[in-house]
């Protein structure tokens, strides 16, 4: 069964909650073995940011209490205070995350390839192409964080999927059983789908397999009652943009996504 | 409908082509166009949209209906959309094995 983590955030500044809130990342602290953490700056698409040499100070505080290593924070994409506060503070740009959202998936093209619920058969596969597929995502634009750490989050994402749920974690596959070439991991919730992960095998004719699936996968998702798909994708990944904007997603929320890497920190290295 | 008919087909269709950026797109096109793939015109989406389109232009000439992306075009050894030429070779045998009756 897999343990429930939460967020346990604390406010940045003791009694001022307008410095936003800091927290463990539980989570992908237990996947990497390293505390990671994220600054939540709630407010910063209102108002104007405290100095950008306090929040390091009161960062690296905290990051020293509790050996945190990085600390992630997500701002909006057009909050440019807030993002050259960051950037002050010492923080690296990491990615941009768009949100993708379709609705009105009864217009989407008929689906062209068979997709199938994963089968125990699949697992070792999966889990090996979720562990090696990806380039994107914010641990693996980090150019100081260890690519194998992102991969292994990436598989952990899968195993949790394959474990989870399965009205709700939901695993689709391509490819005869045992022998997967994609798949798309998914979360149902009520009406609304939210996908995860998606890749195709690298051997398995990929620049095609990828509509293809995307298309077979979020007609499957709407047979089990989703009437939208949302996913959250890095914008300087054009080709899945590309696909996405294809398939009638539009792009209504964006975030800056940064890095704050503490001084020292053993386990990031240099950039790679 | 013949190979020939067909890469006209498909050659009018590239010409007729709204491409993301038009400073990649060639003066002319050939069999030996590069449609997808490593310097190809098409990116996947695009492919696929390009290709649908080309099913539909294909049942609007010879009336005859015949599914390019699919399954079978995925476990192709060899991508026949790579080039113009593949792609026409393509089509051609299952026009060709349709009006068999397979």
């Amino acid at each position: 069964m897999s343990r429930i983590f939460q967020l346990q955030p604390d406010p940045l500044v003791a009694g001022d909650p307008s410095w936003g809130h800091v927290a463990v990342i539980p989570w992908d602290s237990e996947c990497f073995g390293f505390p990671v953490g994220t600054y939540l700056a709630e407010r910063a698409g209102e108002d104007t940011p405290p100095p950008a040499a306090d929040v390091r100070a009161h960062l690296d505080a905290w990051m020293a209490a509790h050996q945190v290593e990085l600390v992630a924070c997500m701002v909006p994409g057009g909050s440019r205070r807030w993002m050259a506060c960051l950037s002050a503070a010492g923080f690296a740009f990491v990615e941009t995350a768009l949100l993708a959202f379709a609705r009105r998936l009864s217009t989407l093209p008929p689906p062209r390839v068979a997709v199938r619920p994963a089968v125990a058969d699949d697992h070792p596969a999966l889990l090996a192409l979720a562990g090696s597929a990806f380039s994107f995502g914010r641990y693996h634009t980090d150019a100081r964080f260890p690519r194998e750490l992102a991969d292994a989050r990436y598989r952990l994402w899968m195993h949790n999927a394959l474990t989870g749920d399965p009205a709700r974690d939901i695993v689709l596959a391509t490819g005869a059983a045992g022998q997967p070439t994609g798949f798309v991991c998914a979360t149902l919730d009520g009406h609304r789908a939210t996908l995860a992960l998606a890749a195709v095998d690298r051997d398995a004719n990929p620049g095609i397999l990828g509509p293809l699936l995307m298309v077979s996968a979020m007609h499957a998702l709407a047979d089990r009652g989703a009437r939208s798909v949302q996913v959250r994708i890095a914008a300087a990944n054009t080709a899945i943009l590309s696909l996405y904007a294809g398939l009638g997603f539009s792009f209504p929320d964006a975030e800056a996504v940064y890095h704050l890497h503490a001084p020292g920190a053993t386990h990031l290295g240099p950039i790679r | 409908m013949d190979r020939a008919a067909v890469s006209t087909l498909i050659l009018d269709q590239l010409r007729h082509w709204d491409f993301p950026d038009s400073t990649a797109v060639p003066a002319e096109f050939s069999d030996d166009t590069v449609l997808f793939g490593r310097d190809g015109l098409l990116d996947s989406i695009g492919l696929v949209s390009f290709v649908m389109d080309l099913e539909e232009a294909i049942h609007r000439t010879s009336g005859r209906a015949i599914t390019l992306v699919n399954e079978r075009a995925l476990s192709q050894n060899r991508s026949p959309f790579r080039l113009v030429s593949s792609l026409a070779d393509y089509v051609t045998t299952l026009l060709a094995e349709e009006g068999a009756g397979a």
